[in-house]
């Protein structure tokens, strides 16, 4: 989907700059198994839970492969990140007959790429996926069901995962993916700002954001309270559709709801923030805007929580001058969760062998070392299943993520039932642009948006 | 080839034999020159896979509907083209895509063709100012989007703090955020990234001018500008056309600065013909649709090629 989050994937891709370290870790990590051969896990895992699991038979009614299978692995994550190659060694170990080959893809070309192999008839065995893009393939018959998978496996129990996450990967009541990574929605802003205009704590209400941001707002300084970016803006305005009790669509994914009188008051207070916003950034995007909250143009800023990563490696200067807080609220919390979820193309290969690589991956003690991430390199991912999430053990250290992760309860994801709903969102996110540019008010756009994508529904 | 059955044209022979005797005199020139088409052979295989495969494909593609992930493929006859009639973002995107070539293909070409001239006098470090022209030509179209993205930026971008010290302007503008400039922006970059390939060619079509024709212009008392205007520019003229051919192909196909730089934003103003395509393709997993409108882009560039050459083509012989 055209409208995703462009920044959390630009992030992730930083890693690959970031990488230095953390592949010198992975070196350590495997010298230390090398020594160790009967350690149970590559790092020390950040959570307990999971403990009693045999990583090596978590399905034992799936067969393992009598001869050597290579299952390939394509995601952005793999070869440049310390935990992979380690849990990846740690799998190879388990399951002498299985190697994993990663293969790598730039995040923004992921599903691109996907598309054209599966086009090819050379699918990868195993995809890391944006979440968003999940039912895209899936409501087009091209990854495989893992019901059948999911009920004799150990390790997976979906009543763990969180429900925002697994909706992503529910198509039609079947389940086509298993979420390994997530993020919720925040709202970060500079402290220091915030004390010069005389503001003592963050916005829970609209009222108060707005407020807030009017205080902040100083056009001939050139200062801001807000930013906006039209080409995201579909994505940044759902937290206020949901939190004013608007929906997107019906529950079939049949029918356009969001400009339903909750979704035009919601799009007007949005859209209304342009005034707080400095207009050089409204054709940006999310990644490129963190210039202007890091030199102190404006004084609050709607992200993932990938943001909090980028500030502290890339503005390590600003340290303590921001603080991040939930969204504010109005008549219900709600954030937006995004996340990236291991699929498998029907038309791959090696499924069962695949499976064993993906269901390892999902262990608890292993989601929990991959969203953790390593010392030296932490993340800034949660982890999609409750009983991570409840575990205290899992935050030691690492606090700003506590935040987010209480969030959770409020996730709502942007995934519908329907496989037009990508070109939908395109034409309501041309729409709040418009909007967001002052050429139609916030409700005409919304209505334009549902006459134009109603019939793109119905298909 | 051609110049050796005309040689031997015997007039008394019927046409079809002729035609037949024509053929085997083909052959037998191929099976002579077989070596040159071992070595014609890997060009034309992938030339066949990867252009001419391809083509025909999208052909097919454009008169059924085609999600790319799944096998079927229904017939949906000339619908696909039909819709383009009625879609007002494919007729936004064609006149993004006018305004964009009417800007950068004159541009370029007469600031290349201006550097030329310049470059083509015996000045001091005359290799080098070729070289640092030439230089956007040699950078990645994608680096070269992502750099020109912080020079446009509105708070704190060099254009903008170059333009506020010459006080040309007093406020910065917004470039890549304002309706208006988001385009022009767009075809500053392309034109800074594409005046040494003009200049370049330019240069070899000044030098292939002979220098007898300058001097006898100075004896007869011919200034500089009636030099330019009567010798250097008609002798330029299939330069001129080669250059215009092929640059306003090129604008047709105009995408990765736009990817990079605007996405097509703001308020849809920059997205071009080949962005509609891509997003069609597959943002929407619209195959065929994709494809119907590549063919009619091919249709434009192909009218445009033909009315070019018909009416530029004159024979320059002095």
């Amino acid at each position: 989907m055209t409208a995703s989050r462009i920044g959390r994937r630009q992030f992730a891709r930083r890693g690959v700059g970031l990488g230095l370290s953390a592949a010198a870790l992975a070196a350590s990590g495997r010298s230390v198994l090398a020594h160790n051969h009967q350690a149970a896990s590559p790092g020390a895992s950040p959570s307990a839970i999971g403990e009693e699991l045999d990583l090596a038979n978590l399905s034992p009614d799936i067969p393992e492969p009598t001869e050597s299978v290579t299952v390939s692995f394509a995601s952005w994550v793999g070869s440049n990140d310390g935990t992979l190659p380690t849990l990846r060694d740690q799998f190879q170990e388990l399951h002498p007959n299985i190697t994993i080959e990663f293969q790598d893809v730039p995040a923004e070309e992921a599903t691109d790429r996907l598309t054209t192999r599966i086009a090819g008839g050379n699918p990868p065995d195993v995809q890391f996926l944006d979440q968003s893009a999940v039912i895209d393939f899936a409501s087009r018959n091209a990854l495989l069901d893992l019901g059948p998978y999911i009920e004799k496996s150990a390790a997976i129990d979906l009543d763990d995962y969180v429900q925002a996450f697994l909706d992503a990967s529910v198509y039609e009541e079947t389940v086509y993916g298993l979420p390994i990574d997530g993020e919720t929605t925040g709202l970060f802003y500079r402290t220091d700002m915030f004390e010069a205009a005389g503001i003592t704590a963050p916005p829970t209400t609209w009222e108060e954001l707005q407020s807030a941001a009017e205080a902040l707002t100083n056009p001939d300084e050139n200062i801001y309270g807000f930013i906006l970016f039209a080409p995201e803006a579909a994505y940044y305005w759902y937290p206020f559709l949901w939190q004013n009790d608007g929906e997107l669509l019906s529950e079939d994914g049949m029918e356009i709801l969001f400009n339903s009188d909750a979704g035009k008051e919601a799009a007007g207070f949005y859209v209304g923030l342009a005034d707080y916003s400095p207009a050089d950034y409204l054709n940006s995007n999310s990644y490129d805007g963190r210039i202007a909250f890091s030199q102190g143009q404006v004084g609050m800023y709607v992200a993932g929580a990938w943001f909090a990563g980028v500030m502290q490696s890339e503005f390590p200067d600003i340290d303590g001058l921001w603080d991040a807080a939930p969204l504010p609220e109005r008549k219900r919390c709600a954030t937006t969760v995004a996340g990236d979820t291991l699929v498998i193309p029907a038309a791959s290969q090696n499924h069962d062998a695949a499976w064993k690589w993906i269901e390892f991956l999902s262990a608890p003690q292993n989601l929990a070392l991959w969203t953790r991430g390593t010392e030296e390199n932490p993340t800034t991912l949660l982890p999609t299943r409750t009983s991570l999430l409840e575990d205290p053990a899992f935050f030691e250290g690492n606090e700003i993520m506590q935040g987010f992760a209480e969030q959770m309860e409020c996730g709502v994801t942007n995934t519908a039932q329907n496989e037009n709903f990508g070109s939908v969102e395109q034409l309501l996110n041309d729409a709040l642009g418009r909007a967001i540019y002052g050429e139609v008010d916030a409700a005409t756009a919304l209505d334009e948006a549902a006459m134009e994508g109603q019939p793109l529904l119905e298909g | 080839m051609a110049v050796s059955t005309a040689v031997e044209r015997p007039q008394a022979i019927p046409r079809n034999q002729l035609q037949r005797r024509k053929k085997r005199g083909v052959l037998r020139e191929m099976r002579k020159q077989w070596s040159a088409y071992v070595f014609l052979l890997p060009v034309l295989l992938m030339f066949g896979v990867f252009t001419f495969f391809s083509v025909g494909y999208a052909f097919y593609l454009s008169f059924h509907e085609w999600n790319i992930l799944e096998s079927h493929k229904p017939f949906v006859g000339i619908e696909n083209y039909t819709r383009l009639a009625s879609d007002s973002r494919f007729h936004q995107a064609v006149m993004n895509t006018a305004y964009y070539t009417l800007g950068s293909v004159p541009l370029t070409m007469g600031i290349g063709l201006l550097v030329a001239l310049l470059l083509n006098n015996q000045i001091r470090a005359r290799g080098l100012f070729r070289a640092l022209f030439y230089l956007p030509v040699l950078t990645p179209l994608v680096i070269a989007s992502i750099i020109w993205k912080w020079v446009y930026n509105g708070d704190y971008g060099l254009l903008n703090y170059y333009l506020m010290e010459l006080r040309l302007i007093n406020e910065p503008l917004l470039w890549l955020s304002d309706k208006n400039l988001a385009m022009p922006a767009v075809i500053i970059t392309s034109v800074w990234k594409g005046v040494g390939y003009t200049m370049v060619v330019y240069l070899a079509g000044l030098q292939s001018i002979p220098e007898d024709y300058y001097d006898a212009a100075k004896i007869d008392g011919a200034t500089g500008w009636r030099r330019l205007k009567d010798i250097t520019i008609p002798l330029l003229a299939p330069t001129t056309l080669f250059l215009l051919v092929t640059s306003v192909l090129g604008s047709f196909q105009v995408f990765t600065q736009i990817f990079i730089m605007t996405n097509g934003g703001p308020l849809g103003r920059t997205r071009t013909v080949v962005w509609y395509i891509y997003t069609t393709a597959f943002k929407d997993f619209n195959m065929g649709y994709a494809a119907a409108m590549a063919f009619a882009l091919f249709g434009l560039m192909l009218v445009f090629t033909v009315f070019q050459l018909r009416f530029m083509r004159r024979d320059v012989s002095y």
